[in-house]
């Protein structure tokens, strides 16, 4: 018996980055719960999986391209959910990247997990800089500025960010992440308080270690090896429960917010991170 | 009887935004504490008058014009403190600007008007209170990294961390400087360079006054009334300036990744 106030029956989500890790699950389960999906990334091919996916369980699912560090190409996306499907309940930023690096290379950077092997950082460039700024956060801002308007005249929302353990805790050469991960924080409860009135819900899912493929991006200084042998000692070293998450679990708590159970719910960072940042 | 450790004696302090307001404030303070001072903002004229009030109390001050938006004059600034001075102590990231608007027009259409922050405003909202820390991190970074000695300073706010309606831009951008502070402290622990925040709480300075910030009378008694429940007045802009000295000192030897409050904000 599953009680209805957890439906998306006739909900149309926005899910950015839709394309796999943790957009597609989100997208998929938002299916699964009833809702229609415009699934955005900034290619095509990419979302195929995620559009049959969602097709499979009767919905319909709207694949848009675009690049959401660029406003037009967000307004663009906007326009076609609202030409496709008349509104939009609910919104997942989930568009995300990361490259780690320290400000200053000293040479003298070491891995707390793998000890004894030396690590080939790159000083921070502008350029990686910028890019971990605007596909966080820029990206998450400028959705919220597209999808904003449209919900204020609805007088009805949900927007879902989507930032990380790593904004409470530190994480090697990732000031920038941290930063933008935190920002989300942020941006998530001025939103919640300035859209309060038009009964517009933010809140935000701060993921733990799950393995996507962002924990390999991310590590440019490190083999794929290496970054595997990371990954199997996370759960002991950092995780309280003992387990990567499976990316499911965040297709879930996404439903519960988008959903009217979470009606009264707003300006939350909720971490689904196995206690990570109870520690 | 004055603790030695609160000495900047033989120091040299970099503050950006040092024209007016925060900046020269700390300027000021940290020059009667014993510090030499480099002094960068946009425009030289506005950063002479902050120059002369520091060599009247006897100390040297270096004027350098500087964009800290742009990076490559943000590593030119710190070439020319280094050429002059030999080293840096010191580093107080003040520069900033706020830029107050709703997110989307309260004329509730769908379109963008000038009454929402736009864009650009965003970005340069952004980039002057969060990247330019960046780019002044790392060019002075690199020096007091290699020497195993330094103190940075981030200047945040109270709407970094509450409230921030109608004002998204900035208490984003001070959010992320919070973070970015706290990240820098621990990433530069093993090399004994502290990293820290100073929330200067509610200050009456020009800020208030940018023609951009459409804060009416009532608001800022609102704002005020917020306020007057903790200390019930505006800050005095010494009291940030003796903080800083505080933080740039031997004595904050022992701190980093922290954010130290003024004003009440942090109960």
């Amino acid at each position: 018996m599953v009680l209805k106030e957890f439906s998306l029956d006739g909900k149309v989500a926005i899910v950015t980055g839709a394309s796999r890790g943790i957009g597609k699950a989100i997208a998929t389960t938002m299916a699964e719960a009833g809702a229609d999906i415009v699934a955005a990334a900034r290619t095509a091919s990419a979302l195929e999986q995620t559009a049959k996916e969602v097709r499979k369980f009767g919905r319909k699912c709207l694949v848009v391209t675009a690049d959401m560090t660029k406003m037009e190409q967000v307004e663009n996306m906007v326009n076609k959910t609202i030409a496709e499907f008349g509104k939009i309940d609910v919104l997942v930023n989930n568009v995300g990247y990361d490259s780690e690096a320290p400000l200053v290379v000293t040479g003298e950077e070491r891995s707390g997990l793998l000890p004894g092997i030396k690590l080939n950082y790159k000083d921070m460039t502008e350029e990686t800089w910028r890019t971990v700024i605007e596909a966080n956060l820029g990206a998450t801002f400028r959705c919220c500025k597209a999808v904003g308007p449209h919900m204020v005249k609805q007088k009805s929302g949900k927007i879902i960010n989507i930032g990380s353990f790593c904004a409470l805790l530190y994480g090697p050469a990732d000031t920038h992440y941290g930063a933008a991960k935190y920002a989300i924080n942020r941006l998530t409860k001025v939103l919640a308080l300035e859209w309060a009135p038009y009964k517009i819900n933010v809140n935000c899912i701060g993921p733990g270690s799950y393995v996507t493929q962002i924990r390999y991006d991310s590590r440019p200084h490190m083999t794929r090896e290496q970054v595997n042998q990371v990954l199997e000692k996370i759960p002991n070293a950092v995780i309280p429960l003992g387990y990567h998450g499976d990316t499911r679990v965040l297709g879930l708590l996404a439903v519960y917010l988008a959903s009217p159970a979470s009606d009264y719910m707003t300006g939350q960072v909720i971490y689904l991170d196995g206690g990570i940042t109870a520690q | 009887m004055v603790l030695k450790e609160f000495s900047l004696d033989g120091k040299v302090a970099i503050v950006t935004g040092a024209s007016r307001g925060i900046g020269k404030a700390i300027a000021l303070t940290m020059a009667e504490a014993g510090a030499d001072i480099v002094v960068a903002a946009r425009t030289a004229s506005d950063l002479e008058k902050t120059a002369k009030e520091v060599r009247q109390l006897g100390r040297k001050c270096l004027v350098v014009p500087t964009d800290v938006t742009k990076k490559e004059q943000v590593e030119k600034m710190a070439e020319k403190a280094l050429a002059e001075f030999g080293k840096i102590d010191i580093l107080v990231n003040n520069a900033g600007i706020d830029i107050r608007k709703p997110m989307v027009s309260t004329k509730g259409t769908s379109a963008s008007d000038d009454s929402a922050l736009s864009m650009e405003e965003w970005c340069k909202v952004l980039d002057t209170n969060l990247t330019a820390a960046y780019f002044c991190c790392q060019a002075v970074g690199r020096h007091m990294v290699k020497r195993r000695s330094g103190k940075v300073i981030t200047i945040g706010a109270d709407e970094g961390e509450h409230d921030g309606v109608n004002d998204v831009a900035y208490a984003v951008s001070k959010a992320a400087l919070l973070r970015f502070t706290k990240g820098l402290g621990e990433e530069w622990a093993p090399y004994n360079v502290n990293v820290n925040m100073l929330s200067p709480g509610l200050q009456h300075t020009d800020i208030w006054k940018n023609p951009e910030l459409k804060l009416t009378p009532k608001e800022n008694e609102s704002r005020l009334q917020k306020m007057s429940t903790v200390l019930g007045r505006w800050g005095e802009l010494r009291e940030v300036g003796v903080l800083a000295v505080f933080l740039a000192s031997d004595a904050a030897n022992y701190m980093t990744g922290e954010v130290i409050r003024l004003g009440g904000s942090g109960v």
